[in-house]
């Protein structure tokens, strides 16, 4: 994952969008669902991605890399539909609509034993019961940063906030899933 | 000097910086050199992993079941739509535009001159209403200018829209962004 991250990308890996999407759909698809909570609008949100991204492709500069690039332009969409409040976040009903403990089961199990995939599985259950309780932008600047592995100052530019707000942002975060850790153990 | 540092272990808000990756240079060199902090470190980051690699394995799932030759039916859609629409406006035109001579030639000075006006109104644009002289030429000028518009908004709407371009959800599955956009542009 991390190698199509480090990788700088030009704009021509933006023509083949087949290969684009190929590439980054999942990846997107995960950030945008654990930002909003709904796995369905998500996908929406994720294709509308991929459409605008490449119907602007010639304004891609290069000076990030593709998945930042995609984030950003996630960010912008979940936003806008975030403005709409046609429907609920996270901290309504929608929340139990990805079932981690099920996805866990998705784990290579040649890689683990039961025992380690419980941990694992409980581990992953604290983090999305912090993300729960945030804000949305706390929410999103969190993924953005141990999802996505952007750089703080890429995060500070795409959600438009100050270098000191994201970092705010992150430790609130960040408590939050200590929180959810100490209450579970 | 290391043990001095090795005293003053990272604070908690150190430990979140370093995860951060906005740890200060005093405190990495500490951390550099401290064990327990590493590991605190790394324990503090395990959840995260955790997370990471769990929603990774079920978003691979679920994107393989998204239609995967969505991008190319996407862009020839969005070009047939386009000439469809175009089609559609350049037919709407040429009607308007045989129907306007015909009615101001029968208009003028002729004797069925309102049933005449009725024939040419209902050619142009297919309406009903009996209308007459000069009135007719406003009316006329009036519904050209909103046929005009909603070509513009149809246009408009089919580049933009990814409804119409074949972007509609899964079948079976809820398109609830497609929804919400119907519903703020209502
Ligand atoms: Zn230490």
């Amino acid at each position: 994952m991390n190698t199509v991250r480090d990788a700088e990308r030009t704009g021509s890996e933006l023509d083949d969008i087949e290969a684009l999407v190929r590439t980054y759909r999942a990846r997107l698809l995960r950030f945008v669902t654990f930002s909003i909570g709904d796995p369905d609008l998500a996908e929406s949100i994720t294709q509308d991605c991929f459409l605008k991204a490449y119907n602007g492709r010639a304004s891609f500069r290069g000076d990030c890399s593709v998945n930042t690039w995609l984030t950003s332009i996630a960010v912008n969409l979940i936003r806008d539909q975030q403005r709409l409040q046609k429907f609920r976040f996270w901290r309504q009903a929608r929340a139990t609509a990805i079932d981690v403990t099920e996805a866990a089961s998705f784990l290579p199990s040649n890689e683990c034993s039961p025992e380690t995939r419980m941990l694992v599985r409980e581990r992953a259950q604290q983090v999305q019961a912090a993300l729960g309780s945030l804000s949305d932008k706390q929410r999103t600047v969190f993924l953005m940063r141990f999802m996505e592995e952007m750089e703080l100052s890429e995060i500070a530019a795409a959600t438009q906030m100050p270098l000191n707000t994201v970092k705010t942002h992150l430790h609130r975060a960040l408590k939050s899933v200590r929180a959810q850790a100490g209450t579970s153990r | 000097m290391t043990d001095l540092l090795k005293e003053v272990h990272l604070g908690q808000d150190q430990i979140d910086e370093a995860l951060m990756g906005c740890l200060a240079d005093a405190a990495n060199g500490h951390l550099d050199a401290c064990a327990i902090c590493q590991q605190r470190v790394t324990a503090a980051r395990q959840p995260i992993e955790d997370f990471k690699s769990v929603t990774m394995a079920w978003s691979e799932r679920r994107s393989a079941t998204m239609p995967t030759n969505l991008p190319t039916r996407l862009l020839e859609s969005s070009s047939r739509q386009r000439r469809l629409v175009w089609g559609a406006a350049v037919t709407a035109l040429l009607a308007v535009m045989i129907a306007a001579p015909l009615e101001l030639h029968y208009g003028d000075g002729h004797a069925g001159r309102e049933d005449s006006a009725e024939l040419g109104a209902s050619r142009a644009v297919g309406s009903t209403g009996v209308v007459s002289g000069q009135q007719s030429t406003d009316e006329q000028i009036a519904r050209d200018n909103q046929l005009l518009n909603e070509i513009d908004l149809e246009l408009n709407s089919s580049s933009e829209n990814p409804a119409t371009l074949g972007l509609q959800a899964v079948p079976g599955r809820r398109a609830a962004h497609v929804v919400a956009i119907s519903a703020e542009q209502d």
